[in-house]
């Protein structure tokens, strides 16, 4: 996946950037409420040392092939059957969230003793983790790599999966908890590459009620029924490059800046290659580009009713 | 162009230019619309159009290429929405696009729906309607137009002479409707979105407006957002989105929002705090009588507050669970004069068995506290639908009503339309038509058994999935003999599917059309493109069926004159729009809306001529002519500073006061159970309503590929501890049953919305898991509007379905 999909920020864990890869947790049951054990980090049972109860390879008993085969087999046997036992026991672990009469009876860990014993890898990974999100962003003064027409043409067909038509505000292609603006300020206020998946900055003034527009492409975590129909929509493709008066004049700004006001969520530093400005350190992009009246819904024939209020009413 | 494009519009310019040689003025006006449209440099031509979802009535700007829509954008001249849509907003276009929409008249044949042509389909429905016109119901919508619903109620009300049209919005805010009579003599609130730019504090009472009309919602927490003081107050049953923004969140037990009310009227009294002076000039007491009429009796201020008096917030919160302290709170708010209150209600307070008392006791505490008026301080009811006020409401289209707000019940209201339909005297029946509830109950009784209704011809709206009740009020009506159901659509519905004959719509920006939104807004869009195959506008159905009825010769389609009833002229010649090939040679919109015009007078909802809206993004009645000819808008209602029709020096008048007096009614009216509790057998509340991807019974935006992918199917919140004495998992199938029916569906543990214990609820959106199965029909004795927000249910882990 290009580092310009910002594809499946949820799920994914919170990695150190250039950090060992740690393999990722067992897949967390969805229904966590109240489970004991919350931290899936954990030292969790391991298999048995079953291999440990074979006996050294010094033994008389080497004298018998028979004897190897055997004891060797019962040696295999214990190993697997240890093996499985552990791994059904963490099975087990994981099933337990499901049983809610072993929910009721099992002392939930407070929040403190979590952070107290909060050990492994993924220990204390929170501490300054959005700083470091924020950190892994390109300087202005970086040099911006060459972009080509394939790249442009990668970033619209990622930018089209995710809208109905050029302008439709995107769907967010990760799982959402819905509890607060600030679940999704955290990543989108300024942007930051999460994981490698790079998290946009909002592209218009702020609102605080970000899903009256943006709803999460999958639905709820869980599995769902197929669509009873199909759409034959097809949306407005995302707009052609903006046309310039002379080979090397600054391009005309070729969509609405309704909505998409803030240039460098996606044509900033931390925009996609194929749609990144050449000149990021450049904040004032109007002075040279120009927006389109007609776009902008700023055209004469779009001007309101000449019906307005007046001061003094008269039936 | 393919090949078919081309045909099809070789044949009509062919088609155009034999019918007539000269381009017609609407034609003109048409295409000039479109051509004044600004184009931008992809080639998509952009116009305005109010979204067609719902009540909120936000304008988008549609934008169209090669006769298709491939764009939504937010009209930012608009005052509504300035700009900015909701989800469902910025997809409407994509309502227009299933793969499956209805394109042919299905006629049943041998259990099975076969296409036939519209001479058939007008033919049949007009036989019907003929061989019994008292048999014969007209069942529409707020999502008719506001032409499409006049045109239906002169066909039932002027022409086969019955009262027998109802519609949806019955269901949705008939208790707005009687709340607001009650109070204030006339329909509709009196303040405008404009409240929710200045209020200091709004309280959302059993509303959640984040999900159900975001655009106002963030037009008002936006101002939160830009630094400005504001106080969000929630009250509800459950935690909302809404809930997650307010500064306070109060839950309460179902139904016990009238103690509230009356615990908040009993502190302004027993504290003093209520406005003395605002009371004593323009409201009045009033009391429920022996026979339960709307208008009740007077009674004093004195008995009153007797009244109120029980309601301590030591009792209230006894009743309803709210803490005292809290009440005390709400009561002081309301006591403060530095400070402007807003109101927000909507589907908690309508379906509601008590939803015409606690409309009117809202109304109350606001004309009590004389938080009434003023920019900001405004009882503010919405809908549910886009046209729910503006066809619904202001056109009538029901049992008891004619246009412009004249009642049936009234003797020169029918003389009045008479008049303006020019039909003969008594032509207007005077026998009030029965309520939706009732008429599906009788369409589903057999004849002998007092089943007097046998046809049903449905509009704009999807009954099979949306009534209360269905197996008992729809259901039985598809197997009895001699009942005939007659459904208009745009896709195959819960309705479409049981019905004998099928008419395939025009949808929205496929017609023109006018929509009238919750704050008195009236709103006009003209045709962008052509629909589907044979689909047709519904308005052109009905003056065909009309046509077709005269016809036959049935009288009443014929004026004093002898002439057709529906008559649209032009250059002193009649169009025959009747005949499809035709229908567009004449603005048919704008003739019947001229028409319509003249009632809006009677009770002060006046509207601007049809050409003032095309040039606006929607106007507020009253809008009232200009000595300059301009014409201008109202947005305070029985406010001098705004109202034209408030004398000078009044203040405020109520001049629509239905006891003469320029009064408003503060009413009481006392708690009193619901008539359907949890108890040992069925210990939850189940409380249905909807969420922000889907809207209504999900008929267009489950079709909507990024609404249904976000929400793609129905589900039961539930509350965590509830789900662990059950043992019921995160997204386990569980069982839900209440007296009524059962239906299985995936539990969802602290998701959008979180329930209170010992409470449920489940979106209705989607046809697959019908929980009007389940709803309670017990409705408002005023308003007739079913309670859909609570009745008795359980749920359990799921066991087998036994065998059939």
């Amino acid at each position: 996946m290009s580092p310009d999909d910002d594809d499946d920020l949820g799920p994914r864990p919170l990695l150190r950037p250039k950090a060992t890869p740690i393999p990722p947790p067992p897949p967390e049951p969805r229904a966590s409420f109240g489970a004991p054990g919350l931290d899936e980090n954990r030292d969790l049972p391991r298999p048995p040392p079953s291999r440990s109860t074979l006996p050294p390879p010094s033994s008389p008993l080497l004298a018998s092939r028979r004897g190897v085969h055997v004891l060797g087999t019962i040696g295999v046997a214990v190993a697997f059957v240890g093996f499985f036992t552990g791994i059904a026991q963490e099975g087990d672990e994981t099933r337990r969230y499901e049983a809610p009469e072993a929910v009721a009876t099992a002392p939930a860990p407070g929040y403190k003793q979590l952070r107290a014993e909060r050990r492994g890898p993924n220990a204390k990974l929170y501490v300054g983790a959005l700083e470091q999100l924020r950190a892994t962003l390109p300087s202005p003064r970086d040099d911006v790599p060459p972009q080509s027409a394939e790249d442009r043409a990668r970033v619209l067909s990622a930018r089209s999966e995710k809208r109905a038509y050029d302008g439709a505000p995107p769907t967010i292609p990760h799982a959402i908890e819905g509890r607060s603006t600030f679940e999704c300020l955290v990543c989108h206020e300024h942007g930051a590459v999460v994981a490698g998946k790079r998290a946009a900055a909002m592209s218009h003034e702020r609102h605080d009620s970000c899903t009256q527009c943006h709803v999460a492409a999958g639905g709820p975590p869980r599995e769902h029924p197929p669509p009873l129909t199909s759409s034959v929509f097809v949306g407005a493709a995302p707009a052609p490059l903006g046309s310039r008066a002379w080979p090397g004049a600054p391009p005309v700004i070729p969509h609405t800046t309704w909505m998409r006001s803030q240039c460098t969520s996606c044509h900033g530093v931390a925009g996609a290659l194929g749609m990144r400005s050449t000149h990021p350190y450049r904040e004032s992009c109007q002075q040279c580009h120009v927006p389109s009246a007609t776009l902008d819904q700023r055209s004469p024939q779009m001007s309101p009713s000449p019906t307005k209020p007046q001061d003094k009413p008269t039936p | 162009m393919n090949r078919r494009e081309l045909l099809r519009s070789v044949a009509m310019l062919a088609a155009v230019a034999a019918a007539d040689k000269l381009a017609s003025p609407t034609k003109r006006r048409l295409a000039l619309a479109a051509e004044e449209k600004p184009q931008g440099p992809d080639g998509i031509r952009w116009d305005k159009a109010p979204c067609r979802f719902c009540g909120t009535g936000c304008h988008v700007q549609v934008g169209t290429r090669n006769g298709r829509v491939v764009a939504i954008a937010g009209d930012r001249q608009a005052e509504v929405n300035k700009g900015l849509l909701c989800v469902k907003g910025y997809h409407v276009g994509l309502a227009l696009y299933g793969a499956d929409r209805l394109t042919k008249p299905l006629l049943r044949k041998n259990g099975k729906l076969e296409p036939i042509s519209w001479e058939q389909a007008i033919d049949i429905v007009a036989k019907r309607i003929a061989q019994n016109p008292a048999g014969f119901a007209f069942y529409g919508s707020g999502q008719w137009t506001i032409p499409e619903g006049y045109a239906a109620l002169k066909l039932v009300k002027g022409g086969i002479g019955t009262n027998q049209i109802e519609a949806n919005a019955r269901l949705c805010m008939s208790s707005a409707v009687t709340g607001f009579m009650a109070t204030y003599g006339v329909d509709e609130p009196a303040g405008c979105y404009d409240d929710l730019d200045r209020c200091d504090v709004l309280i959302t009472w059993g509303n959640n407006p984040a999900e159900m009309h975001p655009v106002l919602f963030s037009r008002f927490i936006d101002r939160r957002t830009r630094g400005e003081k504001v106080t969000l107050i929630d009250l509800g049953t459950r935690r909302t989105r809404t809930s997650q923004f307010a500064d306070k969140a109060l839950t309460f037990k179902p139904h016990t929002d009238l103690a509230i009310a009356n615990g908040i009227a009993h502190l302004l009294l027993a504290n003093g705090t209520f406005d003395k002076d605002f009371v004593e000039k323009h409201c009045g007491f009033r009391g429920e009588d022996e026979k339960k009429t709307l208008y009740g009796k007077a009674i004093t201020f004195d008995e009153y507050k007797a009244r109120m008096a029980e309601y301590t917030p030591e009792k209230v919160e006894q009743i309803s669970g709210v803490p005292a302290k809290e009440i005390r709170a709400l009561a002081d708010l309301f006591g403060r004069r530095d400070i402007r209150i807003t109101s927000l209600w909507c589907m908690g307070f309508n379906q509601h068995t008590k939803g015409t008392a606690i409309n009117a006791l809202v109304h109350g505490i606001h004309l009590l506290s004389g938080h009434f008026g003023k920019p900001g301080d405004a009882p503010t009811s919405l809908t549910g639908q886009p046209s729910a006020c503006g066809t619904v409401r202001e056109v009538g289209t029901l049992c008891h009503l004619l246009p412009g707000g004249l009642a049936i019940a009234n003797p020169d209201d029918r003389k009045e339309a008479e008049h303006v339909w020019n039909v003969p005297p008594g032509r207007v029946s005077d026998k009030i038509g029965y309520h939706t509830v009732e008429m599906f109950r009788r369409f589903s009784t057999p004849k002998d058994k007092g089943g007097d209704i046998d046809t049903v011809w449905v509009q704009t709206t999807n009954p099979g999935q949306s009534l209360p009740n269905v197996h008992a009020l729809f259901e039985p009506s598809r197997k009895i003999e001699g009942k005939f159901l007659i459904a208009s659509d745009v896709y195959p519905n819960a309705t479409t599917r049981a019905a004998d004959l099928v008419l395939p719509s025009a949808l929205w920006v496929e017609k023109n059309g006018m929509f009238g939104n919750s704050e008195r807004r009236t709103q006009q869009w003209f045709k962008m493109v052509d629909p589907p195959g044979d689909a047709r506008a519904d308005v052109w159905q009905i003056v065909a069926v009309a046509r077709r009825l005269f016809e036959l010769g049935f009288p009443g389609m014929k004026d004093k004159d002898g002439q057709f009833l529906f008559r649209f002229m032009k250059d002193g010649k009649e169009v025959p729009a009747w005949d499809h090939r035709r229908f567009f040679d004449t603005n048919v919109d704008e003739a019947l809306f001229e028409e319509y015009r003249h009632f809006s007078t009677h009770h002060k909802k006046d509207l601007a001529p049809y050409s003032e809206y095309v040039k606006a993004r929607g106007l507020r009645w009253p809008v009232v002519k200009q000595p300059d000819g301009t014409w201008r808008e109202t947005k305070f209602r029985f406010a001098e500073a705004d109202d034209p029709y408030v004398q000078k020096g009044k203040g405020t008048q109520f001049y629509q006061s239905f006891t003469k007096d320029d009064r408003a009614q503060i009413w009481f009216h006392s708690y009193e159970p619901p008539p359907e509790s949890p108890d040992g057998e069925y210990p939850f509340w189940l409380c249905t309503g909807r969420v922000i991807e889907h809207w209504h019974t999900g008929t267009l935006t489950m079709r909507i590929p990024q609404l249904q992918r976000a929400m793609p199917e129905a589900y039961v919140e539930l509350n965590r501890a509830d789900a662990q004495r059950l043992g019921v998992r995160d997204g386990e199938v569980v069982t839900l049953e209440t007296r009524r029916g059962r239906i299985d569906l995936p539990a969802w543990i602290d998701g959008r919305g979180s329930p209170p214990e010992g409470s449920l609820f489940v979106p209705f959106f989607d046809e697959r898991l019908l929980v009007n199965e389940l709803t309670l029909e017990a409705h408002d004795p005023f308003s007739k509007q079913p309670d859909y927000k609570k009745c008795a249910a359980r749920v359990r882990k799921r066991t087998p379905r036994p065998a059939p």
